[in-house]
């Protein structure tokens, strides 16, 4: 994980495959001002993402995870740093890494299909066209029925339903969440969580997904990269060893509950007040 | 809201074998017709009675009053001359307000600029200017439009502003994630966003346009509807000041009807979001 070995292969968690890297994020500070104080919100952040990898980021709140996000998607700049996505550095927004946002930012004014369908109208490919296409990541969403409704008729879970088929329909090269299901009450998010792994494996996207639950940052990943607070950094980092496809039943497995207490056991001493806080 | 997500419902149509008091109270606008017919009875019934002062006129001769300024050739003139006169002052004031509330809600520069004057000069009383207008244009039509435009402007400015600068950031963010040109990002997001508070200061705007104008036309040459009111009340016809004032009235409630009814059809799915369904 040092920036010398950024340009070599990486492992394909679970598999024995060496791929080079599909997003590279090599040595990223973040530092604001926040009045006459310097806040340092990320420091030395250093990550591979292969093609086709599933990864989630758990950390504590205000470790500047959701930062890391929006610098990895262009919306936010790094003080030090680079972002490379298929070798190209990110500079600015654009269509390539696609966000989709903690409260899934739908425009309420536009119904559920104009709503996906956005992306392409955006990308000039006819209004015809956009809302056919659009029609399909509705169904996939598994929202048929709701095209026509507005965003604010919907519960919670199903306008994070419209949020993913409209950033999918941006057809990304990595998509980029943050925190999608962090809203939503317990019950909804573990559906979410079941909906999105069988979404994820019939679009086989590349996922980078912020989380502060730990158990999801499992059932969803290929690999876990925990994150730790003041300043932002990676702190631990393992490959997530349940058989796909996974539905509700791998959340009874042995093998997440024991992931779960090693890597809360990680995150706890990251959300222990330290000394040199305690001055503060 | 469940997990499930029902869809908000809205009001069932009438049915005939519902109570009349439970459709009544369902549909709300039966109540309150029902309350003003009852105020209107009781108000004929102690003119009629001999319970009110001959000053004070009954609702049916206040009607014929209004019946016999059209038989008398006033009325019609007179609703022509203030209706120019609205229309006119009311679009410019409006046109003005957008255009300069929505630039002012996005710029660093103008909200610098126009926003503190606009502080100063909101809370004076803008009928007050009808004299200075009058010494540098003279009374005329110019004179009153000026004025009525001038009470149109602020509070649609106002309004228009802060709209804009409550767009919500990850909305914006969506636009860029799409690569949306700065035009494109402004129309299909900036003025969808803002439209809800700009129809209220647009609302605000017509009720102030009909004080405003009415103040202008019954000083040094009374005309229009103000003017035959006022004149009603010279020359001690009150049929025509009561009959003046009922169209007053029916015009001013008909204009709140009519942007109401526009504003619920331009910004559907945002009111739907502001009654609150459930949150996330």
């Amino acid at each position: 994980m040092t920036p010398e070995n950024s340009q070599a292969l990486i492992e394909v968690p679970n598999t024995q495959r060496r791929v080079k890297p599909l997003l590279e994020i090599n040595g990223i500070c973040k530092t604001f001002r926040r009045g006459k104080r310097t806040v340092e919100a990320l420091t030395e952040v250093d990550l591979q993402v292969a093609d086709g990898e599933f990864l989630t980021i758990p950390g504590p709140s205000g470790c500047g995870k959701s930062t890391l996000l929006h610098i990895i998607g262009g919306f936010e700049s790094a003080t030090v740093g680079s972002v490379l996505l298929s070798g190209e550095p990110v500079t600015k927004p654009s269509r390539a890494p696609g966000m989709m946002f903690q409260h899934g930012a739908l425009f309420p004014w536009k119904s559920v299909l104009d709503n996906v369908a956005r992306p392409l109208v955006a990308a000039k490919e006819g209004r015809r066209e956009s809302r056919q296409a659009a029609m399909e990541y509705v169904e996939l969403v598994g929202l048929n029925g709701f095209q026509d409704s507005y965003p604010g008729e919907l519960s919670g879970g199903m306008r994070q339903r419209v949020a993913l088929a409209r950033t999918l329909a941006m057809k990304p090269r990595v998509l980029l969440m943050d925190e999608p299901f962090g809203a939503l009450d317990a019950q909804t998010r573990e559906l979410m969580q079941e909906e999105l792994n069988r979404i994820w494996s019939a679009t086989g996207t590349t996922v980078v997904f912020i989380t502060h639950d730990i158990n999801e940052a499992i059932f969803l990943g290929d690999r876990v990269v925990v994150m730790g607070a003041r300043p932002g950094r990676i702190v631990h980092e393992e490959p997530v060893d349940l058989p796909r496809p996974r539905t509700a039943e791998a959340k009874k497995d042995l093998r997440m509950l024991e992931q779960h207490n090693r890597l809360w056991d990680v995150l706890r001493q990251e959300m222990l007040p330290r000394g040199d806080e305690a001055s503060r | 809201m469940s997990a499930t997500g029902a869809i908000a419902r809205v009001v069932e149509p009438a049915n005939p074998r519902v109570p009349l008091y439970e459709w009544m109270l369902a549909k709300q606008w039966p109540l309150s017709l029902a309350a003003g017919i009852l105020l209107l009875l009781g108000w004929e019934a102690a003119g009629r009675s001999g319970q009110l002062p001959e000053y004070v006129l009954t609702p049916t001769a206040i009607v014929r009053g209004a019946v016999t300024t059209y038989e008398e050739g006033l009325l019609l003139p007179a609703i022509a001359t203030s209706a120019r006169r609205l229309a006119a002052g009311f679009a410019i004031g409006t046109g003005i307000g957008v255009v300069l509330g929505l630039v002012s809600g996005r710029s660093w520069f103008m909200s610098k600029v126009v926003d503190p004057l606009v502080s100063v000069a909101n809370p004076m009383p803008k009928i007050a200017l009808l004299p200075v207008f009058a010494v540098w244009l003279g009374f005329t039509d110019v004179t009153r439009v000026s004025v009525i435009a001038l009470g149109c402007f602020f509070p649609v400015f106002i309004n228009s502003a802060s709209g804009t600068r409550l767009v919500e950031l990850d909305l914006m963010r969506v636009a860029d994630n799409v690569e949306a040109s700065s035009l494109r990002r402004f129309f299909s997001v900036v003025l969808p966003a803002a439209l809800p508070r700009v129809l209220v200061g647009m609302r605000i705007a017509v009720a102030l346009s009909f004080v405003t104008m009415f103040a202008s036309e019954i000083v040094v040459s009374p005309d229009g509807v103000g003017g035959m009111l006022y004149n009603g009340y010279e020359n001690g016809r009150f049929d025509v000041m009561y009959g003046g004032l009922l169209v007053l009235a029916t015009a001013g409630f008909l204009a709140d009807l009519a942007l109401s009814q526009l504003g619920t059809r331009l910004t559907r799915g945002q009111n739907i979001e502001a009654v609150g369904s459930d949150g996330r």
